[in-house]
């Protein structure tokens, strides 16, 4: 047989098919036996691929592979071996005996089954054991009730509470967008814990999601979003006041309540910042001014802030002319000249006399400042309003009516006349003669303008002693048939005496008479309680009517007591607390009254838990803070991996919570301090009788 | 074999015949009870263990005091609560109190509480070289942290005193745990269901008790009740109202009056009978100086005085009432014992305005601050807070038909505690008591009238057990209370009862202290003497017809298998 040229070529093709056909099968072995580990966690199908990988790459040597076809076909007695070593000059020989072991080992070459020496045994089996592994979660996961994770470890513990929702997670990316009057910007927040706004801001909502659905419910009202463009869920809305924003993202395959096994929900409280009404206030005249007469000019200045900005501000009034039931009412404006330091700060000013206003006697002008922010509709605020009066009655009746604004919070206070007289009359002897009067005198003028208060409220008839003294006649006579007013006449009688004695400087009898004024005005407060009215204008009582009504109408009543509503807060907090004491025996790694570590299932329901007690969180009341804090720790406790991260958040719910709680309880039973309960009594007695 | 056996048995016979006597020196030890009292710490250990090293030659050491003790030493700092024989003699160690650390001393909290109310706890703690060092003192229930404060310790030994108002949690009776460093104590509360009934009197309208009154009206814990005239045979009524004469009244725990002026001899008499019979709280609310009359009768109180401050004052009270606001007051100068001060004058002089003061079995309040109502606007409704928790504290105060106290009100399963009963009615014939139902405690009457009181087990397991009262009489009532069985209760440490070293003076002992129980020991050994020589019979015990018996059958059985006879 003569040597085959190409021998040798045939021979190392051979071997380099089987080369080639070990590895892939070892490759194929390896990631097999990865699949079969993967049942388990990532982690442990990489090692297990990797350390299979280097096992059998080790068999897949030239050497290793040559060694294998020597076993597979014993009978070429190392044929192989020897052609390889002639190849790689590792052996040398007569080139004949070279040609001939070539020929030879070609003609093996040409008959070998490398299937056979090589057999997919191996990989069938590694195969079906990760079959029968990965059915063996699948069947597992559908027993819990729970739909099979498509990344990530099936058994692993650590995964559940992070990975629970990777099926459907979401990025939400929001764009706040504040109304344009404010000037402020926009901004982007993604996956914010709670979203801050400006009243009337507008929310739009970008969310990235693998579920089918995606609905958001705001302050109670459900919307589905649409999957736009780029398979973005996008929506917006407006916010107006404090609430929240639940974003659930549904499978479809259960409804979006709050326990649906199916899809990932997301609580995020919104916290409006109302735009504040302007703050205006009038600087001057500010304060009621009554006039006899003349054609005096006021200045009128007017001052006015707000926290985005301005937009108007000016002096609106209301004349009324006319006495009786023939009042007519004129509306008008002023302009003001403003002057702007800042959007946000302005102040105006008109000047105008008492002609300008076309004001005659018996004429009321009711005057107010009014400004209007930049927002649409009414943002307008109104000042105090006071009162421009032309009546030389009420200047009669009391001549320190339109008293300075400093002097006026003291013009009702006769117990604190009578307390400055006392601590002048404990202090006479530490003072000079011209010192003491000076201050008397001071006292004396109190007590008049105190006194013109009451005088005023009586109807200002009463313009000087002779004319109390007469009435006073009548008192005591008891003509005058309403108490209030006879309680009245009698303090101001007094409060004249007192008047005149502090003039004196005679402090002790001042002492008596201004008591004698508290204890009538006492009596006039706490009985019949007729206030007169101050008219402008004289106005004739119907006389007629007096005393005609019948007393054996006169009757008792039953008084229906007003219905008190549960306290439906108090009992939802006390819910929530009960759920978050629940959820602290429940954590995974709890160490609670001796919890045992938890599995995946019951990881699971502590973050399902937690996060419905988040959302009741919210619900029962978005604008507390405290109750937005408590939300927000509960779902940090849902998403945390470690004990010690939930345990805390856990922690920081349950304390914002019961502050919250507490708040709302009613406040503890004062509790009587009884040593001996059944002697005290007696023992006061005893201790009383002695005395 | 036969024969062996059989002569044992014939020696047994004749020993017993002859009855040996023996004589025993040093078996018999006597017993001494090493007792350290709860909860122990680690120096009274110490001290026990040094005393049974020394002492185990001479006695035989027991840890309880049993009926053939020779003598007992005590170990701790406070006087047990177990009750020792009186023939016992007792020695004592006292030990000192912890020489670093927090110790909870006292927690005090109320019996009962109604719905939807904060509980009020005032802790008692020592703190003992921790100077510099900050404790929070917590209150939790069922694991959950509801209330919490803070203190900084300025002096090597100090005490503070903590108030903490805590959210109840979860079913009522609550267990409320109070820790403070590693000091721990528990306290149970129960609810109150029966709502506060308050009625209110006006023989004229008055403002002052008008708006307590719609504070009132607006808390479900409340049912109120009022009787207003406004003119002569002219009233305004509310709810279920009664006239002061009548005696339905006492189905009321609280009496508001106002317009005191007006008030008759016979409401002021009435109203005397509420409080000092029935047990009942009155409160008064004057809306001007009382300087006669008969509500000036009722308060029987000279020193009152008024007063008109320039501005109104937001008054100092005690916790956890809200705090008012008045300017026109009526304060007092001078107390009687057992007046309890709610509200004084901020600064200056600190005169009170509003006290309470026992009558009776009841109590009377007296509000000095007259126009208290016209700022009920301010701080929050602080004038309703205030009134709420005011009069609420009263009516859980006034004695319902039967109350019921346990003594500890938690135990552990199988400890032994007390109840006290006290029945409001005269006119009870018997009182019986059962627990669970299946359980009759003996009650025994107490030199104060309508009380009663029992011991009783509780249940070996941890859980709750239900104490029930029958009162048997003209009108039967009945009630029941709630017990909490848990095996991991904490008591806060007593330090204010008697001494331990009393326990050895009544008891013919001596105590010491851990650095003299050379002393002690010399003193026991000295009472209870050397062991004395002892004659026995052994062949006397009834277990000799054992080995007797044994060997006769087993002679039988081994002469019937050989097929003798």
């Amino acid at each position: 047989m003569s040597p085959d040229p190409n021998a040798e070529a045939i021979v190392s093709v051979a071997i380099a098919v089987a080369v080639r056909r070990a590895r892939l099968l070892g490759l194929a072995e390896a990631a097999a036996f990865g699949v079969a580990a993967g049942a388990i966690s990532p982690v442990a199908s990489a090692l297990v691929a990797a350390a299979v990988a280097a096992w059998r790459w080790r068999a897949t040597s030239r050497a290793s592979v040559l060694r294998a076809l020597e076993r597979g076909y014993p009978e070429s007695r190392n044929l192989f071996i020897t052609a390889d070593e002639f190849a790689h000059e590792a052996l040398t020989a007569k080139a004949p005996v070279r040609a001939r072991v070539f020929a030879d080992a070609a003609a093996r070459a040409s008959r070998l089954d490398i299937r056979a020496v090589f057999p997919v045994a191996m990989l069938v089996r590694a195969a079906l054991l990760a079959s029968i592994a990965w059915v063996t979660v699948g069947a597992t996961h559908i027993w819990r009730g729970r739909p099979l994770p498509t990344s990530g470890g099936a058994l692993s513990r650590s995964t559940a509470p992070a990975g629970a929702e990777a099926h459907t997670r979401m990025r939400i990316s929001v764009a706040i967008q504040p109304p344009a009057y404010t000037g402020i910007t926009a901004t982007t927040v993604v996956d914010p814990e709670q979203l801050q706004a400006v009243e009337g801001s507008t929310l739009v909502l970008s969310i990235e999601s693998t579920a089918a659905d995606v609905s958001v419910d705001h302050d109670g009202a459900t919307r589905v979003l649409t999957r736009g463009d780029g398979g973005v869920f996008t929506g917006r809305l407006q916010v107006t006041k404090t609430g929240y924003l639940l974003v659930t993202a549904d499978d479809g395959e259960a409804p979006p309540k709050p326990t649906a096994k199916a899809g990932a929900r997301r609580m995020m409280p919104i916290v409006v910042s109302p735009d504040a009404l302007p703050s205006v206030r009038l600087t001057a005249p500010g304060r009621d001014l009554v006039y006899a007469g003349g054609n005096a000019r006021i200045t009128f200045n007017a001052h006015a802030t707000d926290d985005f900005g301005l937009r108007s501000l000016a002096l609106r009034y209301t004349k009324v002319t006319g006495s009786g039931e023939n009042f007519e009412f004129q509306e008008g404006e002023i302009p003001l000249a403003v002057i702007s330091s800042s959007a946000r700060d302005w102040k105006g000013s008109a000047s105008r006399s008492l002609s300008d206003l076309n004001l005659k006697d018996g004429d009321m002008l009711v005057y107010r400042a009014v400004a209007a922010d930049a927002r649409p509709g009414d943002g307008s605020a109104s000042s105090d309003a006071f009162v421009i009066e032309i009546s030389r009655l009420g200047v009669a009746a009391g001549d320190a009516f339109t008293l300075p604004e400093e002097e006026s919070k003291y013009a009702l206070s006769q117990q604190m006349l009578i307390v400055k007289t006392e601590r002048l009359h404990q202090r006479r002897a530490a003072l000079t003669q011209d010192e003491f009067t000076e201050q008397t005198m001071n006292l004396a003028v109190e007590q008049r303008m105190i006194r013109a208060e009451f005088v005023f409220m009586l109807g200002g008839e009463i313009n000087d002693e002779e004319v109390e003294a007469e009435q006073s006649v009548e008192l005591q006579a008891g003509r005058l048939q309403n108490r209030g007013q006879h309680d009245l006449r009698t303090a101001t009688i007094a409060m004249s005496q007192a008047q005149k004695l502090l003039t004196a400087a005679n402090t002790a009898d001042a002492l008596i008479a201004e008591h004698a004024a508290v204890t009538a005005l006492q009596r006039a407060f706490s009985r019949d309680r007729y206030i007169l009215r101050a008219l402008s204008t004289r106005s004739q009582l119907d006389l007629t009517r007096r005393l005609t009504g019948t007393l054996t109408e006169a009757t008792g009543w039953r008084r229906v007591a007003p219905v008190v509503p549960a306290n439906r807060r108090t009992a939802l907090l006390q819910d929530m607390l009960r759920g978050i004491a629940g959820l602290i025996t429940l954590a995974p790694g709890a160490s609670v009254r001796g919890a045992d570590p938890v599995g995946p299932a019951a990881a699971d329901m502590f973050r399902q838990r937690a996060l419905v007690l988040a959302e009741e969180a919210i619900r029962i009341d978005p604008a507390s803070a405290l109750l937005r804090q408590t939300a927000a720790e509960l779902q940090r406790a849902a998403n945390a991996a470690d004990a010690a991260r939930r345990s805390r958040s856990l922690a920081a719910a349950a304390t914002a919570a019961a502050s919250e709680a507490r708040k709302a309880h009613a406040d503890a039973p004062l509790a009587s301090p009884d040593i001996a309960p059944a002697l005290s009594g007696a023992f006061a007695d005893a201790v009383r009788r002695e005395r | 074999m036969t024969r062996v056996l059989r002569s044992i048995a014939f020696a047994i016979a004749i020993a017993a015949l002859v009855d040996p006597a023996m004589s025993v020196t040093g078996a018999s030890l006597a017993r001494l009870a090493l007792v350290v009292a709860q909860p122990a710490t680690p120096e009274a250990d110490a001290v026990r263990d040094r005393l049974t090293r020394d002492l185990a030659a001479s006695f035989e050491i027991v840890s309880a005091i049993t009926s053939d003790t020779a003598a007992a030493v005590v170990i701790g700092d406070q006087f047990p609560g177990d009750a020792v024989p009186d023939s016992l003699v007792v020695a004592t160690v006292t030990t000192t109190a912890a020489s670093s650390g927090v110790r909870i001393h006292r927690v005090d909290a109320p019996r009962d509480v109604p719905p939807a109310t904060a509980i009020h706890l005032d802790i008692e703690l020592e703190g003992a070289g921790v100077i510099g060092r900050t404790t929070d003192a917590t209150v939790s229930i069922a694991g959950l942290e509801v209330g919490r404060a803070s203190h900084r310790w300025t002096t090597a030994a100090e005490r503070w005193h903590a108030s903490i108002d805590a959210v109840p949690v979860g079913d009522p009776p609550f267990v409320l745990r109070v820790a403070a460093d590693q000091a721990i104590a528990d306290a149970a509360v129960d609810v109150r269901r029966a709502p506060f009934r308050v009625e209110f009197y006006e023989p004229r309208p008055s403002w002052a008790a008008t708006f307590v009154r719609r504070a009132l009206e607006a808390d479900t814990r409340f049912q109120v009740a009022s009787f207003s005239f406004n003119s002569r045979g002219i009233s305004a009524q509310t709810g279920d109202e009664v006239p002061l004469s009548d005696p339905r009244l006492d189905a009321f725990d609280v009496v508001v009056v106002g317009g005191l002026d007006r008030l008759s001899t016979a409401d002021a008499r009435s109203l005397e009978r509420f409080m000092r019979e029935r047990g009942g709280a009155s409160v008064l609310l004057p809306d001007q100086r009382i300087d006669t009359g008969p509500a000036r009768d009722v308060l029987a109180s000279p020193d009152l005085v008024e007063r008109v401050l320039e501005q109104p004052a937001k008054l100092e009270v005690t916790a956890p009432a809200a705090s008012p606001q008045a300017s026109e007051l009526l304060v007092l100068r001078a107390l009687t014992p057992g007046t309890h001060v709610i509200a004084r004058i901020p600064g200056g002089d600190r005169l009170p305005v509003i006290v309470s003061m026992p009558r009776g079995d009841g109590r009377l309040l007296l509000s000095g601050a007259m126009d208290a109502w016209r700022f009920r606007a301010d701080d929050h409704g602080a004038f309703d807070r205030f009134w709420q928790s005011t009069i609420a504290g009263l009516a859980l105060a006034a004695p319902p038909p039967i109350e019921i106290n346990l003594a500890p009100p938690l135990l552990r399963p199988g400890e032994q505690g007390e109840v006290i009963v006290r029945v409001r009615s005269r006119d009870v014939t018997a009182v019986r008591a059962s627990l669970d139902g299946n359980q009759p405690i003996r009650l025994q009457p107490e030199p104060e009238a309508g009380a009663y009181r029992g011991r009783f087990t509780a249940k070996g397991v941890a859980g709750r057990s239900t104490l029930e009262v029958h009162a048997d009489g003209g009108q039967p009532v009945s009630a029941s209370r709630t017990l909490l069985v848990q095996a991991d209760v904490q008591r806060a440490r007593h330090t204010d009862g008697p001494a331990l070293s009393m326990l050895s003076s009544s008891h013919h002992g001596i105590d010491v202290t851990p650095g003299h129980l050379a002393d002690l020991e010399r003193f026991l050994r000295a009472i209870v003497g050397p062991p004395q020589p002892q004659v026995r019979h052994p062949m006397r015990s009834a277990w000799w017809i054992l080995p007797f018996a044994s060997c006769l059958s087993a002679e039988w059985w081994l002469r019937r298998r050989r097929g003798l006879r």
